[in-house]
């Protein structure tokens, strides 16, 4: 039998209990909030500071280009400039479009540039080819800007006009030491120097590279030039084609959008470069 | 009233609170100091949009670390397990998927990252995905079963249905 008494006491206790459980709840989400917002905030701080780090402006050279095969392949769907071009306004009417990607870190590269960079400016120059030099910088792994930084002092080289000659006095300079890096002393007076800066053009070329003014620049390159031949690596079937393997490796020449196998050419006869270029054009 | 028995479950809860809970913190923590370099081990996996990989480079360390110190003292556990379950799944999943397309790399996992020699890299393989089960099974008996031996939530929200 139903003692009145009993269940207004369980009714009361029952009652104390949900009170205490809602109270329990709200604790609970209090600190979850907390926990979850000081996530967050931490998140927002480290990539502010991060992005903050890196710095640098948003002057990009004048002779800037976009590699229109990126943009086909969809890599790069907006068209932001990734490359720069040498002489292009000279190239004849359906000249082959001669594109190098190359990391100035990297030794092949160094070897493929004073085996036939000269002669790739000549070329451009007089108009045979259109030619685009596509830096990328992804052996930089933080901390260090190793190719990020002859990367920036080049596309400041191209606001004073002289990146032909200053990319070739980066690969000419570069440490023997594999990831040592350029010295900063290298980048702001030997290279220009070489490049035949002087004056007030050597003053402007300093003031560029120390404010980083074409970081922006760079990292798009990077961006799109890596987005771009990572896709075709991995349209090529990745690590097991050779082909592939190949694309995913610097220094790449491509030829009209097709790779040109840089190792098969003999830099003791320099015309077998534009031998080869016409050939892989067709 | 008396403390209550501990189940033995709870010191199995408390050991995988702790397993997870420290692999997780030493993982995000050795990688706090080099995001960009975390960034760049996220990429050498060629799964991801490269403009995914940069929120995920600088974002994993925290929630690794996050999620670790929770599992340790024994707060949300059972979110914590959660988060640390999906986390292992993702990791299997890339750490497979490297291995099956052939591209040699550091998983990154405890910082470095990037191409390594083939012959290393496959080697090494097995033994983190392996790693990484039994990661995801510390997560699971958590998610499973959340409570464990010595956790704060215990203290902070003290159950209520007993009287």
């Amino acid at each position: 039998m139903a003692n009145p008494s009993t269940s207004r006491r369980e009714a009361l206790k029952a009652q104390q209990l949900a009170a205490e459980k809602a109270a329990r709840n709200r604790k609970m989400v209090g600190l979850g909030a907390i926990v979850v917002a000081v996530l967050l905030v931490v998140i927002l701080a480290v990539v502010l500071i991060s992005q903050g780090g890196k710095g640098g402006g948003s002057v990009t050279p004048p002779n800037a280009v976009v590699n229109s095969y990126g943009v086909q392949a969809g890599t790069n769907p907006n068209s932001v400039k990734d490359g720069i071009g040498i002489a292009q306004d000279k190239a004849k009417p359906g000249a082959p479009v001669v594109q190098l990607y190359a990391d100035y870190q990297c030794p092949g590269c160094k070897a493929f540039d004073e085996a036939f960079g000269v002669t790739l400016n000549e070329l451009a120059r007089s108009g045979e080819i259109k030619y685009s030099v596509q830096i990328e910088t992804f052996l930089d792994r933080l901390g260090t800007n190793k190719s990020t930084n002859p990367a920036i002092g080049a596309a400041c080289a191209d606001v004073q006009g002289v990146f032909p000659e200053y990319h070739l006095a980066i690969f000419k300079g570069q440490p023997t030491k594999e990831g040592a890096g350029y010295t900063t002393e290298q980048l702001r007076s030997t290279f220009p120097a070489a490049a035949g800066l002087t004056g007030e053009k050597l003053t402007q070329f300093q003031s560029c590279f120390d404010t980083r003014a074409t970081a922006t620049f760079v990292d798009q390159q990077n961006k799109f030039n890596t987005a771009y031949t990572t896709a075709q690596y991995t349209k090529l079937g990745g690590e097991t084609n050779p082909e592939a393997k190949a694309w995913g490796s610097t220094p790449l020449m491509t030829v009209n959008g097709k790779r040109l196998d840089t190792t098969k050419l003999d830099a003791a006869n320099q015309a077998s470069l534009l031998e080869a270029i016409k050939a892989t054009a067709g | 009233m008396a403390a209550p028995q501990r189940a033995w479950r709870d010191w199995v809860g408390l050991a995988a609170r702790l397993v997870l809970g420290v692999v997780l913190l030493l993982a995000g923590g050795l990688k706090l100091g080099n995001l960009e370099e975390s960034v760049y081990a996220v990429r050498s996996y060629r799964l991801l949009p490269y403009e995914v990989t940069a929120p995920l480079g600088y974002g994993l360390p925290i929630l690794e670390v996050a999620v670790g110190l929770l599992l340790i003292v024994g707060l949300f556990t059972r979110v914590a397990a959660l988060v640390g379950a999906l986390l292992m799944i993702g990791f299997i999943v890339a750490i497979a998927s490297v291995w099956y397309r052939g591209i040699s790399i550091d998983c990154g996992c405890f910082g470095g990252g990037g191409e390594v020699d083939a012959a290393k890299a496959l080697a090494s393989y097995p033994w983190e995905i392996l790693r990484d089960v039994g990661l995801l099974a510390c997560a699971s008996w958590l998610l499973i079963r959340p409570r464990s031996a010595l956790a704060l939530e215990d203290r902070l929200f003290p159950p209520v249905d007993i009287h």
